[in-house]
């Protein structure tokens, strides 16, 4: 049976009712790369206050929907609203003014390596504002206290190690107290502790601040204890389309085989994980 | 945004008015600083009309203690709504400010 046939429509749930107008709007999002749509058809909401895990396998196009929600990439078809603005249709000029209002979190941090751990968070604030340098100090140790990181503004990136990287990474993401933070794999590679600890600084940016989040993510214990809406991306047949969407209670107990196997983190199950023998040898030989 | 003073005694209370973002924080800055300049005794600071503070609001408080700290000045917070005392709490500075539910109470902080 196609998995696909058995999901529900990904239109608004009632629980989404009556929290005003979304922050973040994605409407058939189609992305093409040659005759590959690695995007197609992608529709989904963001309210304030939401946390929107966005999950899927290897190259289900997480990273390429985020890249597009970001204003980063141009979508083949389709819209994007962010606080209201369409981004599709905006300049560099415009989208940098849009910027102002979000974060984003990087897989890796993508740091840079010639500047200082606190000279990475400052950019942000120096940027956009016009701030005192004393004031941009306090503020940069104030974010590192934030990702358990207080006195490390002097080192450089390669002196500190991968997983303080990705919080140094954060603490810039959310360095002009952004409304709205994209993270991609925030959590990948970090001890539990201290997934624990960035787990629990986004429940309280969203819960206590009202900032929104969207967090790719492929860390399911993460996912679960902070997401508030989730997504799953298909891949084979069902490539560039949400094959579920929901609550993670919803999420928990749907019954897409695919998600489930996801989810569980199971070797075997509907995931295509091989090509066809017949796509093999057309693969291998022509 | 709007700041008022008024002196109560040996007492000077600033009220803020507005947001205290990036846009307005100089502002608060311009004048705390000129206060620790004068070296004001004891400063206290009614958060009531303030429905929201960001990181550089944050910072310029903490500047203000630390130059009030040179001549032992003495400085209270008052009034926050929950979500300005969530932005307290994230970066920990609730454990290093003096912060009160009500004014009165901050008042007799600084007695």
């Amino acid at each position: 049976m196609d998995a696909a046939a058995t999901l529900p429509l990904t239109s608004p749930p009632e629980s989404v009712k009556g929290r005003g107008e979304p922050i973040l709007e994605v409407t058939d999002l189609v992305r093409k790369f040659g005759d590959r749509a690695v995007l197609n058809g992608i529709s989904f909401k963001v309210y304030r206050g939401d946390t929107l895990i966005i999950m899927g396998g290897s190259g289900c196009g997480k990273s390429t929907l985020l890249r597009h929600i970001n204003g980063t990439l141009k979508p083949t078809s389709g819209s994007v609203k962010l606080f209201g603005e369409e981004l599709t249709t905006k300049s560099q000029t415009q989208l940098d003014k849009i910027r102002r209002r979000f974060g984003m979190n990087f897989q890796f941090g993508a740091l840079f390596q010639s500047l200082t751990v606190g000279e990475n968070i400052a950019l942000p604030i120096l940027e956009h504002s016009k701030i005192d340098p004393g004031i941009i100090d306090l503020v940069v140790k104030m974010k590192l206290e934030l990702v358990g990181l207080t006195g490390f503004e002097n080192f450089k990136p390669a002196e500190i190690s991968g997983g303080m990287r990705k919080r140094v990474g954060l603490a810039r993401a959310v360095a002009l107290d952004p409304e709205l933070l994209f993270s991609d794999e925030p959590t990948s590679g970090l001890d539990p502790v201290m997934t624990a600890v960035i787990d629990q600084l986004t429940m309280d940016l969203t819960q206590k601040l009202g900032m929104s989040a969207v967090v790719v993510s492929h860390d399911m214990t993460s996912a679960f204890r902070i997401g508030t809406r989730m997504i799953m991306l298909g891949t084979g047949p069902h490539q560039g389309k949400i094959i579920a969407e929901g609550t993670p209670d919803e999420i928990r107990n749907h019954p897409n085989p695919m998600l489930q196997q996801f989810i569980r983190g199971e070797a075997d199950g509907p995931i295509p994980l091989k090509l066809s023998k017949d796509d093999y040898i057309k693969r291998l030989i022509g | 945004m709007q700041i008022t003073e008024a002196h109560e005694g040996d007492i000077l209370v600033l009220k803020p008015e507005g947001d205290i973002d990036l846009h307005h924080s100089p502002k608060l800055r311009a004048l705390l600083q000129g206060k620790v300049k004068e070296k004001c005794p004891k400063l206290l600071v009614d958060f009531s009309a303030v429905p929201y503070i960001d990181s550089s609001g944050l910072a310029t408080l903490v500047e203000y203690f630390q130059g009030s700290r040179s001549y032992s000045g003495k400085l209270a917070l008052a009034g926050l709504n929950p979500r300005v005392r969530s932005v307290f709490d994230l970066v920990r500075l609730t454990e290093i400010f003096s912060i009160h539910d009500s004014i009165d109470a901050a008042k007799q902080s600084l007695a």
